[in-house]
């Protein structure tokens, strides 16, 4: 060194020099620690060799809540323990973490640790980042950063619910959730796998054969094919197929994958979900089952289908309907309001007001009116389909042929009823009719004898007055007679029959008691007649073996009723069933013409009433007989 | 010439035929009832009954007959009738009819009836 040989003003030169260096060097440093150092977001500690704080920013005083004034100078072993520690969410981590690295001051630590909030202080999460300093002048020092790490956590931590959230969302749908790779082969499979076709994910995952090897054989050329045609867009590709289960089991399954592709349309992977659908699809069967049913129904044209609603229209109706009321397809929709007559319509009404309660209304017969204008007659029944549109579901079945089998077998019954008719005429008539044969021969032989020409004579009279009486019952009977009515006392006609009547009860041991009320209204009647219809129901009840005979006649809501009770032999089911009819009897034998019942049964109806009867036989027989009662303006 | 039973309940049978039957020389009763029937039948052991199938409020003329037929047997039995249903003239078989006339018919026919029954008494039932 050749130092001593300067001068003193070199001395004092080359020391203001250095002067102005060091000036300029601590300028440099300030300005670092203080302009930058302070300024970064990261909080900062430096520690000497004895590990007192030598330094801390800005940053740091922010996230611990102290003030450099606090810190500067202060053994950090003691910071931590009497101060710092007490920041952190779990003191003794934090404690044991970073003295350990006083205790051995070569490596690097890195912990995540939680400030809590405190006043101005707040919560946050710090990542701690440590390492000795091991040149210049805090060479055996530490530094120490704490990076700010609580938003990263939030979103980490966001992620990770929204994934768990997802996945047990996923793990939860009826529907096995997967993913695949660019090649098929699948990459996660949702468990529900398992209970659907008996594999566990991990051994779909294992087999990427497995899914083609489960395609229903019928399904599998299908499937492939449309996955090999696919493109793939903004939409899903939605197929339905069946899969075997483990077990050979087949189920139904939409699947609905998408291609997730990255931001610059580069291809990722496939997503989808394989829905069960096995229950909708034999929904789906037996609907179509039902409807090709249906339809088979309907085309066949065996009876009349429409489609109509509740306000008037058919809006559709198969042949066999149009055929019935004569309209062509081209004229639908008709109205079913203006093609029924309007007496038929309360029934209408009546069935439209069931359907609004139960959705079906019973079958009723009515009739329409045909393109032509005739009537045709029919059975209909109802159905409502859909209840906001008032939309029905009708049959219709023509009645015509039925109507014409009914009047054919009506006929051939009184036919029948004729034959028997005819029987009980010529029984009846045949004896007054010999009578009078005989007694006019009788007459012719004994010309002379006068007494006996004058009793034949009168035998004839009473005869052929007998034929006459037959003959008006019969005719009667048929309803051919004409009648004259007027309004009559109901109870002054029973006290009239039973005076013709009560002789014969009594000779046989009947008793006949009357019960009249006096409140039966008045009755428009042909009195004869009515007074034979109480006199034939007594006279039966007579001849049943009856004991008491009672006549009762009583008011009702706008009838009169007449009843006639005895305590006789009964009427036997059989012989009920045939109680009207003509010349049937139980009687023949003694005599019994069999038209007492069909006499009043004609002249009961013939005055717009009716007639009942209720009997045990051995028990008794009570007839009871309603006849309608007189209006004002009947007189 | 023979003893005739005339049952029926009608009086102008009962007088006409008694009449008309005593004039061709039968000896003639008659009766309006089967109770009748069976007292007059007793004592008077009719050889030819003519007997109304139906006897108002009475037992069966068919009925008539049998009792009568036990009473006296060879009774010849003549049925008259209102009306002669195939299942009339089935019973009349079963029970010996002689004959079976319809009503109306003529008195001399049933005269004749009389006659053959007394002349030539085999069972004819089903003929009229």
């Amino acid at each position: 060194m050749n130092d001593s040989g300067k001068t003193a003003a070199q001395l004092s030169e080359e020391c203001s020099a250095l002067r102005d260096r060091v000036a300029q060097l601590e300028g440099w440093s300030h300005s670092l620690t203080e302009d930058v150092l302070d300024n970064t977001a990261v909080g900062l500690f430096v520690l000497d060799a004895d590990f007192r704080v030598v330094w801390v920013n800005q940053a740091l005083e922010c996230f611990f809540g102290l003030p450099r004034a606090e810190l500067i100078g202060k053994d950090k072993r003691r910071l931590i323990r009497e101060r710092v520690q007490f920041l952190f969410e779990d003191p003794q981590e934090f404690v044991d973490r970073v003295l350990a690295t006083y205790e051995d001051n070569t490596y690097v630590e890195r912990f995540e640790c939680h400030v809590l909030s405190d006043g101005d202080r707040q919560e946050r999460w710090l990542e701690h980042h440590s390492q000795p300093i091991l040149t210049g002048f805090y060479a055996g020092g530490r530094i120490e950063h704490y990076y700010d790490i609580t938003a990263h956590r939030a979103i980490e931590g966001e992620l990770k619910s929204s994934e768990a959230r997802y996945r047990s969302l996923i793990e939860q749908v009826p529907a096995i959730t997967y993913t695949a790779a660019i090649d098929g082969t699948p990459t996660y499979v949702s468990p529900q796998i398992e209970e659907l076709l008996g594999f566990t994910p991990e051994q779909w995952l294992a087999d990427p054969k497995l899914w083609r090897e489960r395609l229903h054989p019928d399904d599998a050329e299908r499937v492939l094919g449309e996955l090999a045609r696919a493109r793939f867009g903004d939409k899903p590709l939605v197929r339905e197929y069946r899969l075997l289960t483990a077990a050979g089991h087949t189920r139904w399954f939409r699947d609905a994958a998408k291609l997730a592709r990255d931001e610059g349309g580069q291809a990722l992977f496939y997503h989808g979900v394989l829905l069960d659908v096995t229950v909708n699809k034999q929904a789906e069967q037996a609907l179509r089952e039902s409807e090709a049913r249906f339809r088979r129904l309907v085309e066949s044209n065996i009876i009349g289908i429409i489609v109509a609603d509740i306000y008037g229209n058919i809006i559709d109706g198969n042949d066999a309907f149009l055929e019935m009321v004569g309209y062509t397809r081209q004229e639908l929709p008709l109205r079913w309001d203006t093609m029924t007559p309007p007496e038929w319509r309360p029934l209408d009404e009546f069935a439209i007001e069931q359907l609004r309660w139960t959705g079906v209304a019973t079958p009723w017969e009515k009739e329409y009116i045909q393109k032509d204008g005739r009537r045709v007659p029919v059975l209909i029944g109802v159905s409502l389909l859909d209840e906001p549109t008032g939309n029905c579901i009708c049959f219709v079945l023509d009645l015509t042929d039925r109507r014409q089998a009914e009047l054919a077998l009506r006929r051939s019954e009184r036919l029948a009823s004729v034959g028997t008719l005819a029987a009980g005429i010529a029984h009846e008539i045949n004896n007054p009719i010999g009578g009078i044969l005989m007694a006019a021969q009788f007459a012719l032989k004994f010309h002379d004898d006068l007494t006996a020409v004058k009793t034949a004579l009168n035998d004839i009279v009473s005869h052929a007055i007998r034929c006459g009486r037959i003959v008006k019952g019969v005719l009667k009977f048929a309803g051919e007679a004409p009648t004259e009515r007027a309004v009559a006392d109901l109870n002054q006609v029973v006290q009239q029959a039973r005076e013709l009547v009560h002789q014969y009860g009594e000779k046989r041991g009947s008793k006949i008691e009357l019960v009249l009320s006096d409140k039966v209204p008045a009755v428009v009647i042909n009195q004869t007649e009515i007074e034979q219809v109480v006199v034939n129901l007594i006279g039966n009840a007579v001849q049943s073996g009856a004991r008491m005979v009672s006549v009762r006649t009583e008011p009702s809501a706008d009838h009169v009723r007449l009843i006639v009770k005895d305590d006789g032999s009964g009427i036997s089911k059989e012989d009920a069933e045939h109680l009207f009819d003509p010349f049937y009897t139980t009687r023949h034998e003694r005599g019994g013409m069999g038209l007492g019942l069909s006499i009043v049964h004609g002249i009961v109806k013939d005055h717009d009433g009716d007639i009942d009867f209720e009997s045990q036989p051995g028990g008794g027989t009570t007839m009871t007989i309603r006849l309608p009662r007189a209006e004002a303006g009947d007189g | 010439m023979a003893r005739v039973l005339v049952v029926d309940d009608e009086e102008v049978y009962r007088v006409c035929l008694s009449r008309w039957l005593t004039r061709e020389c039968h000896e003639v009763r008659t009766a309006a009832s089967s109770q009748e029937a069976m007292r007059v039948g007793a004592a008077f052991h009719p050889e030819v009954l003519v007997v109304d199938w139906m006897l108002k409020s009475d037992a069966h003329g068919l009925e008539v007959a049998e009792d009568l037929q036990r009473l006296n047997p060879g009774l010849q039995t003549i049925v008259i009738t209102g009306f002669s249903s195939e299942s009339v003239r089935r019973e009349g078989r079963h029970a010996h009819i002689f004959r079976f006339m319809d009503k109306p018919f003529h008195i001399h026919d049933l005269a004749a009836a009389v006659r053959d029954a007394v002349s030539n008494p085999q069972a004819e039932a089903g003929t009229t």
